[in-house]
């Protein structure tokens, strides 16, 4: 089969082991009483049906009509009472923490920081909406200044705090040492918008801001999981501490950990919300491998397993059937492929020519086996802001070669020159897409283009932030919680660094940075709109493809779970383990 | 012998500095990546990553770091880790029985078939019972250990829903059974290979030695052959066996990268794999050191093992 080929087969990674295991050992002849093992052969590959889905249910063919719907699923109504609130709920964690500490840390911070730490408030990313947590009001009577009013809560029951209440003088520290921190947000919020902060009481806590910023409450900045935990004082001069042990004032109590691995985390019976959690403790066990953690999710050992794509979900639900809940979202992580701005890429056309060539369908086949949806700038799951699909139809999901290939003609585009595609090898993923971006590239608009892998760091440092591409660059987006994020690109200046595309132009550039000040939500969503519009007329050399859906299979003793929140459905406290 | 040894062993600190010398140069070459990037992570500002530099001193001229690591080394600080800034030597230590009960079932399971089944391969040879040995020799040698790992995984849970436990180590000696649970199953399919390998030198090694004179003497005086075997044919076999075995015990003491990831043991190949990944240069320095050390000292024990074995093997 060649190596074009390779992508098209619907073969899964399990069939594969087990197709070479069968026939390796019956070869071999060593373990015999083999047969009958295979039970599900002759079933029909795809989803059965027979698994109940969630109130999502599974999506159909990848188009923008089966996209699942990003509807919260309500936490069902039940009897409290009858709830066993002491099972605990196991999860994977699919590296292991350098640190428990979570100022010296992203991922470590992140899973702390929904379940040791508490916060003020969360934004809903489905509804951009700000929930208030600890905070029970929150008042900006200018865009300069806004005022947070935190309700009661106690630390958890071990020296330093032992059981302290918060205060506002904690949130204050916790904020100036996220501040501080170089590692633990990637936003310039913390140093560039925000002024200072005062707690005039122990109940209040006032933020005076540098510059306006319309997106201050949002997980990227303000709101983010990690860097807006709120940590004791004692705590927050000293983030050392850390190191040893954790102290907040989140539902679960920390517990114990193995060298950064296992983390196991158990309720905190003070929790200010009376009654919860729901479980008795929270714990990861570290599975690296996804067919190690597709066994152990099998065999129980997990409650909950994250589909890489539809043929693992697929094969799972088949082989569990109704046992096992399928909760289907749209992911943010956007499919992008990266051409230059400047030299051969620096006429329009040549770069519309692109945008003709790329045939969004066969990538959604080929990449997801159709689990996913077609992207404008900013994904659907931003139902707000992104542009709607009729829209996005007529311009960026526009697929025409013969065009392509004439605009790339009337540019003079020299098709003799090999360019490349650059990718990173830290997942298999990358280095699948790239080969459908050169095929597609070869075969639609005859341009000769190789691929070029180098590790994540150098990728990184060198392709992407210092532009040293000679073509494209292909990645999927972050998953970002807020749609601002993702326009970022469209400004000359990215994090410090020139345009990573060299794309230089004045109308987007200032339309990115104004858009920031727009306080009014609804004139903010206008110009987030006409923001994407221009950068379709310019097009902008960053080409969004596709996001996949994301399958997140539960063993259906796993009751209360909430959909469609983003990374803020983890503050979930109602989750629990019916068996 | 004592000059030998001496002569050896003062070898060693001229290759670890050999080795520190280019591990270091490695991995600060212009195409190996930056740790700031990687640990400020995708879409950081260059201030934030110029402050990463700055704290890790990665903004100091190399000669400088050179010295400084090297400093700290000689009077036993190893320095602390990128990811985490914990210090390195506890964050080893705390790996080292892991890695250690891998290392010794690997081995022990892998030289234990590896050569009973060279033995009974050679003494029946040409009999049913080689044919089938033989076939699992070349079976354990052409399959690659990572496979036979995955599988391990797979087929229990297609069959029977079963899957190896997870979600940490569990101490030898006070969980037993657990532990064994554990690390039994793995240990005994990475040891296949090395079983394999051994088998197929024992056999061809005690097939020589059982052509001997001296064999055919042993047996004309009517000794058992259990003892011709084990007491006159076997020790004279030995040597290659434990030159093997000790290639092995070196291997293995770096981690079992792939037995540890299959398996998520979060042993010192683990940490080693993902400090290369994070440019975790404290720790990667380290471990490139401690590994060339380690290989030395043990070629040197294998070297030795062949005086205790073979009386006529003399170093001067």
């Amino acid at each position: 089969m060649s190596e074009a080929g390779y992508w098209q087969r619907r073969t899964t990674r399990r069939q594969t082991l087990r197709g070479a295991a069968l026939g390796g050992l019956g070869m071999a002849a060593f373990l015999a009483g083999c047969s009958g093992s295979n039970n599900n052969k002759s079933k029909p590959s795809g989803n059965s049906g027979s698994a109940s889905s969630s109130a999502n249910g599974t999506p159909g063919p990848a188009t923008q009509a089966a996209l699942p719907t990003l509807t919260v699923r309500p936490t069902a109504v039940v009897d409290e009472s009858k709830i066993n609130k002491n099972n605990v709920y196991h999860d994977r964690q699919s590296q292991p923490w350098p640190t428990i500490n979570p100022y010296k840390d992203l991922v470590t911070g992140l899973t702390l920081g929904f379940t040791i730490f508490d916060h003020m408030w969360y934004t809903t990313k489905d509804t951009n909406e700000r929930v208030l947590f600890l905070a029970t009001s929150i008042e900006q009577p200018d865009p300069l200044n806004f005022t947070v009013k935190i309700g009661q809560a106690v630390f958890h029951d071990k020296p330093p705090t032992s059981g302290r209440a918060v205060k506002a003088s904690d949130i204050k520290a916790s904020y100036e040492a996220a501040a501080q921190s170089k590692t633990i947000s990637n936003s310039d919020w913390w140093t560039k918008t925000l002024d200072s902060i005062t707690t005039p009481d122990d109940s209040t806590v006032t933020f005076k801001l540098k510059q306006p910023d319309a997106w201050t409450f949002t997980s990227t900045n303000a709101g983010s999981p990690l860097s807006s935990s709120i940590i004791p004082q004692e705590i927050a001069t000293q983030p050392d501490f850390m190191d040893k042990d954790l102290i907040g004032s989140g539902r679960f109590q920390w517990v114990s950990h193995e060298n950064g691995a296992n983390p196991k985390m158990k309720r905190f019976d003070k929790w200010r919300v009376a009654g919860e959690p729901w479980t008795g403790g929270y714990e990861q066990k570290l599975i690296q491998e996804q067919a190690a953690a597709d066994a152990a999710f099998v065999a129980q050992q997990i409650d909950h397993f994250a589909a890489q794509n539809k043929a693992e979900k697929d094969q799972l639900v088949q082989q569990l059937g109704k046992q096992v809940d399928v909760d289907t979202t749209v992911t943010g992580a956007i499919w992008t492929v990266q051409t230059r701005a400047d030299g051969a890429f620096a006429d329009p056309r040549v770069r519309q020519a692109i945008y003709l060539g790329l045939n969004r369908d066969e990538y959604i086949q080929l990449m997801e086996f159709g689990d996913a949806a077609k992207s404008g700038p900013i994904p659907p799951a931003f139902k707000t802001y992104a542009l709607d699909s009729d829209e996005l139809t007529k311009t960026f999901w526009q697929f025409d070669p013969a065009q392509g290939k004439q605009l790339l003609q009337a540019a003079g585009f020299d098709l003799s020159h090999e360019y490349e595609i650059k990718y990173y090898i830290l997942t298999d993923k990358p280095a699948q897409f790239a080969q459908i971006v050169q095929g597609q590239l070869q075969k639609n608009l005859g341009m000769k283009v190789k691929l070029t892998a180098e590790d994540f760091g150098t990728w990184l440092a060198k392709s992407l932030y210092q532009g040293q591409y000679d073509g494209f660059i292909v990645y999927p987006s972050l998953d970002y919680d807020d749609p601002s994020s993702y326009i970022g690109a469209y400004s000359k200046v990215i994090g410090g660094r020139p345009n990573w595309s060299g794309f230089k132009d004045d109308e987007l550039d200032q339309a990115v940075a104004a858009q920031k000040a727009i306080i009014d939500d609804t004139q903010r969503t206008a110009a987030i709109k006409d923001i994407q519009r221009k950068a379709y007329q310019k097009f902008a050399p960053f080409i969004p493809l596709y996001v996949a859906y994301q399958s997140d299979l539960f063993w259906n003793y796993v009751k209360g779970r909430l959909v469609g929140r983003g990374s803020y459905g983890l503050f979930n406290g109602r989750l629990y383990i019916d068996k | 012998m004592r000059r030998y040894i001496i002569r050896r062993l003062l070898a060693l600190p001229m290759i670890a500095a050999a080795v520190s010398v280019i591990t270091f140069a490695v991995l600060r070459s212009p195409w190996a990546g930056d740790p700031a990037v990687l640990l400020a992570g995708q879409g950081a500002s260059t201030d934030q990553i110029a402050g990463i530099r700055h704290t890790l001193g990665l903004d100091r001229p190399i000669v400088v770091q050179f010295g400084d690591w090297i400093g700290h080394l000689l009077r036993g600080d190893f320095g602390r880790t990128f990811r985490g800034q914990q210090p390195v030597w506890p964050e080893i230590t705390r790996r080292l029985p892991i890695t250690f009960e891998i290392m010794a079932l690997a081995v022990l399971f892998g030289t234990f078939f590896g050569v009973l089944y060279g033995i009974i391969s050679a003494i029946r040879q040409n009999t049913w019972l080689d044919y089938g040995l033989r076939v699992f020799a070349v079976f354990g040698q052409s399959i690659p250990s990572f496979f036979l790992l995955v599988l391990l995984i797979v087929l229990p849970s297609l069959w029977w829903h079963y899957s190896p436990p997870v979600g940490g180590h569990k101490a030898l000696f006070a969980h037993p059974w657990e532990n064994l649970r554990l690390y039994v199953p793995p240990t005994l399919i990475l040891a296949v290979t090395h079983a394999a390998t051994l088998m197929r030198l024992t056999r061809s090694t005690l097939l020589d030695v059982l052509r001997q004179d001296y064999v055919r003497t042993a047996n004309a005086k009517g000794l058992r052959e259990r003892s011709v075997v084990m007491r006159h044919a076997l020790r004279n076999a030995l040597i290659p066996i434990v030159t093997i075995t000790g290639g092995l015990i070196a291997e293995l003491f770096f981690g079992a990268l792939i037995l540890e990831q299959v398996f998520s043991i979060n042993g010192l190949g683990q940490f080693f794999f993902q400090s290369v990944l994070s440019r975790d240069y404290p720790v990667v320095q380290f471990l490139v050191v401690y590994t060339a050390g380690v290989v030395i000292v043990l070629n040197l024990l294998v070297d030795l093992s062949y005086v205790v074995l073979d009386p006529r093997v003399r170093y001067t």
